[in-house]
């Protein structure tokens, strides 16, 4: 008897992520099924763009891995899109201001057919200049582009952003359809949960870089009380954080007795005393625990 | 009649070069976003090669120019391979520095292969003459560029207007980022248009150089008439460049024909592209990268000890060695006071100009026509000379208040150009076949003269060259040179700083006009008959080269680029050392200043200082540079009580601030008053930043903002930040390569006019007036003012970006999300701090926010934006239950249904929360 396991068309293991040496996303597990439409809620600075990018391939992940069908994937972001079965739509809407709309739609090879049987309202506005589209029809553009290359996973961050809410029905009510027609996962990152979890069948919720919860859609609106309170409350710091803070402020007063016992013991012998006083102590000691946390991060890699 | 249409017509060769050169040029543009400077050199290089092959290896035409243009398209990508690829993103000041690099290597490469005698070189097409009408006459090979020209612009339009190559193009062009994301791959599309470009403007000069000779120096400066036809056409219209290039060549043939002034034709691009940048208010669309590095600065402390010693050591050499070893000295002395007014201008004050060789000239044109007509003494030629190129720089420095980056470089290059064809070119201004006679300079009689006592006047220029470091020392550790350091980080900061942006930039050009004078005169003097042929423009591009090479924020850099200048020291020895390889020095130049920027992009000089003080830590000699607080403190002041600041509400009134269609802030109305926390939330993109941006000036806006009664709607951002209104910055601006000291002085010093004169002397030792101090220890900066803004750890940078702007002490402080990214006990304690500036110090604080605990302890109102409109204010608590503020947060709508519970939200009741920590799958 084989048995049969089908691999998650994404996958991210332990995925952390930041910029300039900023983590700002720590150890994300997350996966998304063919088929399956999962909405990633959270707090503004939660690290949901972040994560999403990351996977994506724009942002290099700091550690962990990201994985397609079980393949882990190092290309980078241009050829994920073109060749790998990606459609992005990021939070600045991928629309040319100077081409048409029409233009908009073929560069990259996106089929302008396939978007108007998407979203026929298009047609009337086919050789309008991308600038001059509304914000609605800007993001039903770039969906609406993604979508005609039939790819496998689609993301999508806050697609919804600004947009009135009969807007914001039609663009995720076609992320659903081409999961149910076509099997196409789809991650979209989104604010206003109620909204994304009509259309979506799971659910994650992050804060301060880490999930908290992960829910299936109905279970979340169940407990969309507790979902909303993380938006208008911040998150308290994580344990980690906090050791972390607490062991640095003994490391630096341990480090500090132990220059003033020398200066003590240099004094008593004659010997000369370095010239270096406290302020010295404090950079040679931020220098040093730099060093340190980089050679720790080396072999942790 | 006919002669105005037969020259004309005439024109047409050379104007269909430029149209051509224009359409290179427009190519590269919009598949990069690169001015490449370059592009003449690369396509005389593919001439030349079709030339040799052709006439002395006896190749067909067509073999021959299929690989000219093959060699030159090959350049073009090597060039962006190995140049422009890996300074993607660095600032646009190393970019063109980049791409001037290539043009001298490529320019010297032929010289040194095919010579720079021009020839004459038969033509392909053929040249019957044809004809039209009368007396007009046009030779065929005329009408058929005219022709080609009008054929490629009208392919390349189709191309880029709907092929999908074109179109991937203009996608890039518009961000590389979004391109990538729908797949396309920038590199490539890059690779292919410099290809195309490249290859474009090759044909044109295998095409036109039958007309114009074979010459090197004829293609590189067609590159300026290329630049004025492509901007005129918008660096993106093919027809309208092509027709501007046309027109152009036709102008200038005529004004050549017909006026008598030497030189105005040639300086017609110029005036094109002074008129459409500065006038018409246009400026090429530059991408700019977020993160530019900017080259390392020196801290401009002078040291006596090795000053001393390096003296000693030229003095000696200048006493013991034969008069050319002198002479190459003496050279190279000049040169680096040229190069030490890049240093102020470029490296301090951020402000490319290629122009600073001919203002040098400048000077030396008018000390050299005094001493030779009127007969003055040297000294007082010398002063003359200096005093005269002040206001010449003044005049270069008004399009930097427009213009800056790429712009300003090419509007320097043009009013140079123009000046050295105009001036130094004309024989009957620069005195004719003999030059400017000016004799032996002497000082109070004492005979200096370069001829006979080579050593005397090497020695004199020696001392002014410590004199004029000396000076840009004082500048850079004054107050004016932290002014010169804080426009050429961040113009943006700078003004919310209340620095004056405009008069620190007319102070940069000045004060680098009279220093590049300077060197000019003493360069010019050490022959006794003075020829101002050798001031060319290509100089002033190899010097801010050379400058960069030696590293452009250093003193010492300016000597170390110097020893790069032809008939200076380095090419002395190389001569000496292996004869007839000192013409090798331009190649070398241009090699350095490639491998310089791709590498090294501080400079020789900045690689010596960093090995120098690692060695001195490990060492462990020498102090560590260490700033103590009491140091700097000002403390003859007395105590706390005075540190509150004058307290004034502001007030605004109707306030909306649109972007093109989009309302970002819609009639927004409040009064807050002295001495109390307001909070501005709401949603993403609701217009906090944009409200903030309108208050302090950044952006227009319709509606009026007061200070008290004071109405400041109308102030610069400047201005308003000298009325008492300051800011701190989301993305915090901060000036990254100085010390917390300067950052928090730039805040701190009185912005007054005087120091820029009082600078070049006496330069005054910053120190902190008792507010500053009391705003340093609140936000435990204490023991961090010697640290690089860019050593120090997140949480502090964003207290010091809070603290720049509280040590200006002003009556209003506008915060944009102080507490992003700190963790929960930095926030708790930026949240005393922030009570304690409303309360203790009396200020109007108003507060952007998005963590919520943060403003709910802080503030005593909230206000909330959606869709730039103010939707509630209030006190927290209230704000916090009101059902539209929740809605906007959360998205509901009016005919949500389906969960009827009350949606007010609980107080504090995060613990009701069952958290998992998101595990597994």
């Amino acid at each position: 008897m084989t048995d049969t396991r089908t691999w998650p068309l994404l996958q991210t293991r332990l995925l952390k992520a930041g910029y300039l040496g900023r983590e700002v996303v720590r150890a994300i597990n997350l996966t998304v099924q063919r088929g399956e439409v999962v909405c990633l809620l959270g707090p503004n600075g939660a690290g949901k763009t972040t994560t999403l990018l990351t996977i994506a391939g724009e942002l290099v992940p700091v550690d962990g891995v990201v994985l397609f069908n079980n393949v882990p994937t190092y290309t980078p972001m241009n050829q994920r899109v073109q060749s790998g079965g990606l459609g992005l739509v990021t939070e600045d809407r991928l629309v040319f201001t100077k081409m048409s709309a029409r233009d908009n739609l073929r560069v990259g090879g996106g089929s302008v057919e396939a978007a108007l049987e998407l979203f026929p309202e298009l047609e009337a506005r086919l050789s309008v200049r991308g600038g001059m589209l509304s914000g609605g029809e800007q993001q039903m553009l770039a969906l609406a582009r993604a979508l005609s290359r039939k790819p496998s996973l689609l993301l999508a961050d806050e697609l919804s952003l600004g947009l009135a809410p009969k807007i914001v029905d039609r663009l995720l009510g076609a992320v659903r359809d081409a999961a149910d027609t076509q099997g196409t996962g789809a991650l979209i990152v989104e604010q206003h949960a109620r909204k994304a979890l009509k259309y979506s069948d799971r659910m994650y919720l992050m804060a301060r870089g880490q999930i908290l919860l992960e829910l299936s859609a109905d279970e979340a609106m169940r407990r969309i009380d507790e979902i909303e309170e993380t938006y208008l409350s911040g998150t308290s710091e994580t344990e980690e954080d906090h050791i972390e803070r607490t062991r640095r402020f003994h490391r630096r007063k341990a480090w500090r007795r132990q220059r003033v016992r020398e200066r003590e013991v240099s004094r008593l012998t004659g010997k000369l005393a370095s010239t270096r006083t406290e302020a010295d102590d404090d950079y040679y000691f931020d220098i040093e625990q730099s060093r340190r946390e980089n050679q720790e991060r080396q072999k942790r890699r | 009649m006919g002669e105005v249409v037969r020259f004309a017509l005439l024109g047409l060769g050379v104007g269909a070069l430029y149209a051509f050169a224009s359409q290179g040029l427009i190519v590269i543009y919009r598949g990069t976003g690169v001015l490449n400077f370059s592009l003449g050199a690369t396509a005389i290089a593919g001439v030349f090669l079709q030339w040799e092959l052709q006439y002395e290896q006896g190749w067909p035409f067509l073999p021959a120019a299929l690989v000219g243009v093959l060699l030159s398209a090959f350049l073009g990508v090597w060039t962006h391979w190995w140049v422009m690829k890996p300074l993607r993103r660095a600032s646009s000041l190393v970019r063109v520095i980049a791409t001037l690099g290539v043009l001298l290597s490529v320019q010297a490469g032929v010289i040194i292969r095919y010579g720079s005698q021009p020839r004459q070189v038969d033509s392909w097409l053929p040249t019957n003459r044809l004809i039209l009408w009368g007396d007009v006459a046009i030779t065929v090979d005329r009408l058929i560029l005219l022709g080609i020209a009008a054929a490629s612009a009208a392919g390349l339009w189709a191309l880029y207007r709907s092929s999908q190559f074109g179109l991937a193009t203009e996608a890039v062009s518009e961000s590389e980022r979004s391109a990538s994301a729908i797949g396309l791959s920038p590199n490539r599309i890059a690779t292919l248009n410099w290809a195309l470009g490249s290859a474009i403007a090759a044909i044109a000069g295998i095409l036109v150089v039958p007309i114009i000779t074979l010459q090197v120096t004829v293609m590189t400066t067609l590159v300026l008439a290329a630049i004025a036809a492509a901007l005129v056409g918008d660096f993106r219209s093919f027809p309208i460049a092509t027709a501007a290039g046309l027109g152009l060549g036709v102008a200038q043939t005529l004004v050549g024909r017909f006026t008598d002034q030497q030189g105005l034709g040639a300086s017609l691009p110029f005036l094109v592209i002074i008129g459409v940048l500065v006038l018409r208010g246009r400026s090429l669309p530059l991408r700019d990268y977020f993160l530019k590095q900017q080259p390392m600065l020196g801290n401009g402390r002078m040291s006596w000890d090795w000053t001393i010693l390096g003296c000693g050591v030229i003095v000696f050499l200048m006493l013991t060695k034969e008069p050319k070893w002198i002479d190459a000295l003496t050279v190279s002395l000049g040169v680096a006071i040229v190069l030490l007014s890049i240093v102020v201008l470029t490296g301090y004050a951020g402000q490319l100009s290629l122009a600073q060789y001919t203002i040098a000239g400048f000077g030396a044109y008018v000390a050299g026509r005094l001493v030779a007509v009127y007969d003055i003494p040297f000294l007082l030629g010398l002063v003359a000379g200096i005093a005269a190129a002040v206001p010449v720089g003044l005049v270069f420095a008004l399009p930097a208040v427009r213009t800056r980056g790429i712009n300003l470089a090419v509007v320097t290059l043009g009013l140079g150009t123009t000046m050295e064809l105009m001036l130094f070119r004309n024989r009957s201004y620069t005195g004719g076949v003999q030059g400017t006679q000016v004799g032996n300079p002497d000082l109070f009689g004492y005979d200096i003269g370069s001829i006979k006592y080579p050593e005397r006047y090497g020695i004199f220029v020696l001392a002014m060259a410590i004199l004029a470091v000396w000076v840009v020392s004082n500048v850079r550790r004054g107050r004016s040179g932290r002014r010169l350091i804080a426009v050429r980080t961040n113009e943006r900061a700078a003004a919310a700083l209340g620095v004056d942006v405009m008069k620190a930039k007319l102070f940069a050009f000045a004060f680098a006009a009279g220093l590049a004078a300077l060197g000019g005169i003493l360069l010019a003097f050490r022959l006794s008959s003075i020829s101002y042929g050798s001031f060319t423009t290509a100089t002033s591009i190899t010097f801010a080269g050379l400058a960069l090479v030696g590293g452009v924020g250093h003193l010492l850099g300016a000597f170390v680029g110097a020893t790069m200048a032809t008939a200076g020291f380095n090419q002395e020895i190389l001569e000496s050392t292996w004869g007839g390889v000192g013409r090798w020095i331009q190649l070398i130049s241009g090699i350095a200043i490639l491998l310089t920027v791709l590498g090294y992009q501080d400079g020789v000089a900045a690689e010596w200082v960093k090995m120098f003080r690692y060695f001195k830590k490990a060492r462990k000699w020498g102090r560590p540079y260490i700033i103590r607080l009491e140091d700097v403190a000002d403390l003859t002041a007395p105590a706390d009580e005075d540190t509150r600041v004058a307290p004034h509400a502001l007030i605004i009134e109707g306030l909306t601030v649109t972007y093109g269609t989009v309302v970002a802030v819609n009639n927004v109305s409040y009064r807050l008053e002295p001495g109390t926390v307001t909070g501005l939330i709401g949603p993403n993109g609701a217009g906090k930043t944009s409200l903030i941006d309108a208050i302090s000036g950044f952006a227009p806006a319709d509606g009026r903002v007061l200070v008290d009664d004071v109405d400041i709607s109308m102030l610069s951002p400047t201005l308003r930040a000298r009325s008492g209104v300051a800011r701190s910055f989301q993305s915090l601006e901060l000036f990254e390569d100085s010390t917390v000291f300067e950052n928090l002085s730039v805040a701190a010093d009185p912005q007054d006019l005087r120091s820029y004169l009082r600078d070049l002397i006496w330069p005054v030792n910053p120190t902190f007036p008792p507010e500053v101090v009391r705003a340093v220890v609140e936000f435990q900066l204490d023991h961090d003012l010697h640290r690089d803004v860019k050593d120090l750890a997140y949480g502090k940078r964003r207290l010091l970006a809070i603290a720049r702007a509280v040590a200006m002490h002003p009556s209003i402080l506008m915060l944009d999300e102080p507490a992003a990214g700190l963790s929960s006990a930095e926030s708790e304690e930026l949240a005393v701090v922030v009570r304690r500036l409303a309360e203790e110090w009396g200020m109007t604080v108003l507060v952007v926010e998005h963590d919520m605990n943060f403003v709910m302890g802080v503030c005593d109102q909230v206000m909330v934006l959606d869709f730039g409109s103010l939707i509630a204010a209030g006190p927290p608590e209230v704000v916090r239950s009101d059902p539209a503020v929740i809605a906007a947060y959360l998205g509901d709508e009016a005919d949500e249904t389906e969960d009827d519970e009350p949606s007010s939200v609980g107080a504090a009741g995060s613990s009701a929360m069952t958290m998992t920590a998101g595990d597994g799958s």
